[in-house]
C-alpha cells in the first residue's frame, strides 16, 4: 500500500462536472445578467456590471425615482381625501346621535310635565268643590 | 444530478490550475470576458470547472450540491470579472470563493446528501477493486473531518497547494494550516488503519 499522502492524492483527483454543466452555468449567468439589466432600465447583459451612477443607468434610476415620488404623492393625496371623508361621516353620525338623545330627553320631560299638570289640575278642582259645598 | 465523473484524459490540474494555452492567451481571454465576451467567459468556465466542482464535491460529499456551489462561484466570477487582474489571480479567487460558498452551503444544509459521493458511479476502470474500496473509504473519512480541516486536506491533496497558499485562500495563519493538516492526517491515518489495515507514513 502507498503512503497515505499518495492515497489521498489519488482519491482526491479532480473530477469533471456532469455533462451540460457549462451550459447550465452560462444559462444562469445570462438569467442573472438579464434580470440586472431589467433592474437597471434595460440594455444588454454587460450593463449589469456597469455602476448604477454612470450613463443611462443613472438616468433610468432618476426617472424611476421621479415616477416613484409622483406615485407616492398621489397615493398620499387619495389617502388624505379618504380619511377626511371618513372623519366627516363620523362627525355627522355623532351629531345625529346627539340630536336623537336631546329629542328623547325633551319627549320624556314633556311627558313628565303633562303628568304633573294633570295632578295639579285635579287637586285644584277638588279644592274648589269643597269650598262650594261649605 | 446523478453523475460525478472522475477526471478526464487531460490528467490532473494542480498548482496554478491552468491547463490550456499560453499565459498571454489566458490573459487575453480574461480581458475579453471582462469586456462582456460570453465566448471568452465560457472558455474560462470550461478551463476551471473541474477544479471548482471537485472542491465542492469532496467538501460536501454530494455531487448535486457541489454543482450548485460551482454554479454560484462562476456566477460571482462573472459579476466580478473586472476585478480579476491575471489568470493566476483568477484561480486563487475561484478557490477562495468556492471555499466560502462551500462553507456557507455546509452550514445551511444539515440534511442527508441528495447524491452521496459513494453512491455515484465512477468510471475508474483502471483501478483494482481494493483501490476503489480504499478510495471510497478515504472520501468518507475526508468528509467526516471538521469543515476547516476538510478543506485544508482537499486543497493540499487535490490542488497540491503549499501551506502558505492554503492559508491565503482560507484567510488563516500558516501555522493554523500546518497544525490543522497534521491533526487531520493523524485522524485520517488512525481511522483508515482501523478500516483497511496498515498505512505507511
Amino acid at each position: 500500500m502507498r503512503p497515505l499522502e499518495d492515497e489521498l492524492r489519488q482519491a482526491l483527483r479532480r473530477r469533471e462536472p456532469p455533462p451540460g454543466f457549462t451550459g447550465r452555468v452560462l444559462a444562469r449567468v445570462r438569467r442573472e445578467a438579464d434580470a440586472r439589466a431589467l433592474e437597471n432600465g434595460g440594455g444588454r447583459a454587460q450593463v449589469a456590471r456597469r455602476p448604477l451612477w454612470t450613463g443611462w443607468s443613472w438616468f433610468g434610476a432618476r426617472v424611476r425615482f421621479g415616477f416613484a415620488a409622483v406615485a407616492a404623492a398621489l397615493l398620499l393625496a387619495v389617502a388624505l381625501s379618504v380619511w377626511q371623508r371618513h372623519r366627516a361621516e363620523q362627525e355627522r353620525r355623532q351629531g345625529e346621535a346627539a340630536r336623537a338623545q336631546v329629542m328623547e330627553a325633551l319627549r320624556i320631560t314633556r311627558a313628565q310635565l303633562n303628568h304633573v299638570r294633570a295632578k295639579v289640575e285635579a287637586a285644584t278642582d277638588d279644592g274648589q268643590r269643597e269650598r262650594l259645598e261649605d | 444530478m446523478s453523475v460525478c465523473e472522475i477526471e478526464g484524459p487531460g490528467g490532473t490540474n494542480r498548482g496554478n490550475g491552468v491547463r490550456d494555452g499560453t499565459r498571454e492567451e489566458r490573459q487575453t481571454t480574461l480581458e475579453r470576458a471582462a469586456a462582456g465576451d460570453t465566448v471568452a467567459f465560457e472558455a474560462i468556465v470550461r478551463e476551471h470547472q473541474s477544479m471548482v466542482f471537485s472542491l465542492g464535491c469532496y467538501f460536501l460529499h454530494d455531487a448535486g450540491r457541489a454543482e450548485e456551489i460551482a454554479q454560484e462561484a462562476f456566477l460571482r466570477l462573472y459579476q466580478n470579472l473586472d476585478r480579476i487582474e491575471s489568470p493566476e489571480h483568477l484561480v486563487q479567487w475561484l478557490r477562495q470563493v468556492t471555499w466560502r460558498c462551500a462553507i456557507d452551503e455546509s452550514r445551511r444544509a444539515t440534511n442527508k446528501p441528495s447524491v452521496a459521493l459513494e453512491d455515484v458511479p465512477e468510471p475508474a476502470a483502471d483501478d483494482p477493486p481494493d483501490d476503489v474500496l480504499l478510495k471510497h473509504h478515504l472520501h468518507a473519512l475526508v468528509a467526516s473531518l471538521p469543515p476547516r480541516a476538510r478543506m485544508m486536506v482537499i486543497l493540499r491533496f487535490q490542488e497540491d497547494l503549499n501551506l502558505a497558499e492554503i492559508a491565503e485562500i482560507m484567510s488563516v495563519p500558516v501555522n493554523t494550516v500546518k497544525s490543522g493538516l497534521a491533526r487531520a492526517l493523524g485522524v485520517l491515518r488512525n481511522k483508515l488503519t482501523r478500516v483497511v489495515g496498515d498505512i505507511r507514513v
